[in-house]
């Protein structure tokens, strides 16, 4: 058999056109089903906007990059018992609050936290005569509970202007329900009589309106972190003109296993019928956070010159979680004056809690706290300690 | 002879979670991007906006994953050093005092792979299994600057 040129270059090229009909299709298969694919993926994108959107109208964020829209919705029921004072029920806290952060451009944001707050305050807790122990009428509040904006320098500045969380110690500047395990916070930052949410005589105040510069750095993973500022709280505690400043350091460890904190404030309280009191308070504080295991402790004292007595407050705070559940214990101890042994003005707080996530945006509380008074008699000789229930639901979003 | 067969099916428990979630991650930036190389330590800083900026100033965008996928929770849990219960906390704490969100979630490795390819910024991670079926052009559109086991 011989094979002349011509017909080995006609074999080749039927053995080539044959190789083409084979592999084209399988070459087209494959390119269609990768556009098919991410035909597939831009459809469930889309899908996903579409369900997203109201049926009437997208949002526009006028002049800003970003604006995202979030919030939260907290419900209480609250139990006093187990004291000579009546026992008292009530669904005394329904809060929502409204969040909107915004950034205007790639250094500039701003971040708004709108309260809705409807309270039926435990007021006399403290009080000297526990007949009056009782929940006051339900009062709807719209504070105005965090408004600024910030200019990002870069790591080692960021100027924030306006209403803005007190940077100081580890609560506070947690301080929104969908992430405290136990919805009442460390005593020092509560009004001391209540009443005056957000606006309370608390040792330090929770928010300033003012300037604060922050900034920080990492060595390797170990990082430093500073926050120093200047504003006004006109509160019950000082005018509008009374200026408080102060400043906090910190330094973590890798991941943050443990991290400690000290701060110092210097300001005024406005006393009535007397002079002004000005104060000096300082904090250190501690957190631990190893494998599900978490300490939080503060320990913060004042100095005050004038009608004001000097305070002194710390809490420390051991919890696990595991799965869905936290389990927590606070011990809280404060006096809000340390010149008069044994008064009224001493009172300790033992917090037993458990925390479930029905979802991570869903967190259900109970909490079974015991107020114990150093002066445990009211003017009536009656006792001051009670006990008291607390269920709460907060939702996120 | 039952605590030889519980001992065993255990170990065979374990080996298998440890295979199926063990997959290599590729972590990849725009080719333009001048940075060489980032420890898992900064990754974990910039997906948590710890650190917003590159070395050169401009804004860092991170690219995460819908935590449905496997290399989402292999991420979070090797790089982050969280499980994603903890992970979702931490960002419901920082949307809560800033206004700040999770780092833009896409559904597949394909986004992640786009965005990045056109994006100076951005930085985001893939399963090593897909990075290694890329074709060229793709690839010539991106840089891996790390690489966690």
């Amino acid at each position: 058999m011989q094979f002349s040129p011509k017909l080995i270059c006609f074999k080749g090229i039927s053995i080539l056109t044959l190789l083409f009909m084979f592999m084209l299709p399988q070459y087209s298969l494959a390119q269609g089903d990768d556009i098919r694919e991410r035909l597939d993926e831009i459809e469930r994108e889309l899908l996903d906007l579409h369900l997203k959107q109201t049926d009437k109208t997208s949002v526009t964020a006028f002049d800003s990059m970003r604006l995202d829209l979030g919030g939260f919705i907290t419900q209480t029921f609250t139990t006093t018992f187990n004291g000579d004072s009546p026992d008292r029920s009530s669904f005394d806290q329904t809060n929502f609050e409204l969040l909107m952060g915004a950034d205007v451009t790639d250094r500039d944001s701003l971040f708004i936290a709108l309260g809705f707050l409807r309270q039926a305050d435990l007021v006399n807790e403290a009080g000297l005569d526990v007949e009056q122990r009782k929940f006051a009428d339900h009062a709807n509040r719209i504070p105005g509970i965090i408004m600024w904006g910030r200019h990002d320098f870069d790591e080692l500045l960021d100027v924030t202007y306006g209403r803005w969380i007190t940077p100081w110690g580890i609560i506070n500047r947690e301080h929104f329900p969908p992430v405290l395990m136990n919805l009442s916070q460390p005593q020092y930052l509560r009004a001391v009589q209540p009443g005056n949410l957000f606006g309370g005589n608390t040792i330090v105040p929770n928010f300033l309106d003012g300037i604060q510069a922050h900034g920080s750095k990492y060595f390797g993973d170990y990082q430093a972190e500073y926050f120093a500022y200047v504003g006004n709280f006109d509160g019950s505690g000082s005018g509008p003109s009374d200026f408080i400043s102060g400043a906090r350091l910190m330094g973590a460890l890798p991941n943050r296993i443990f991290t400690i904190g000290f701060d110092y404030q210097n300001g005024v309280r406005a006393v009535s019928g007397a002079q002004d009191s000005h104060y000096d308070a300082w904090g250190v504080d501690a957190l631990i956070d190893y494998k599900g295991f978490l300490l939080k402790s503060e320990y913060l004292r004042s100095n005050e010159r004038g009608a004001t007595g000097n305070k002194e407050s710390w809490y420390i705070q051991p919890s696990y979680t595991r799965g869905k559940f936290v389990l927590f214990y606070r011990w809280d101890v404060i006096d809000t004056d340390l010149d008069t042994v044994n008064d009224s003005a001493e009172q300790t707080e033992h917090v037993f809690g458990v925390n479930y996530f029905l979802q991570p945006t869903v967190r259900l509380r109970a909490e079974y706290v015991l107020n114990r008074f150093n002066l445990n008699e009211d003017n009536n000789g009656k006792k001051r300690d009670y006990d008291n229930i607390q269920l709460s639901i907060t939702t996120s979003f | 002879m039952m605590t030889k067969h519980l001992v065993m099916g255990f170990v065979l428990i374990v080996l298998f979670a440890s295979n199926s979630y063990g997959e290599p991650i590729v972590f990849i930036v725009n080719k333009d991007n001048p940075i060489a190389s980032i420890s898992n330590s900064g990754i974990q800083k910039i997906f948590l906006k710890k650190i917003k900026r590159w070395d050169s100033g401009e804004k860092t965008v991170p690219i995460n994953l819908y935590n449905n996928t496997l290399v989402k929770r292999d991420f979070v849990s090797s790089i982050l050093g969280m499980i994603l219960h903890e992970y979702d906390q931490y960002w419901l704490g920082v949307k809560q005092r800033t206004g700040e969100t999770e780092p833009r979630v896409v559904k597949s490795s394909k986004f992640v792979l786009k965005i990045v390819s056109v994006n100076k910024e951005a930085i985001g991670y893939l399963p090593e299994k897909y990075f290694n079926k890329l074709g060229r052009s793709s690839r010539e559109k991106i840089k891996v600057v790390g690489i966690a086991r």
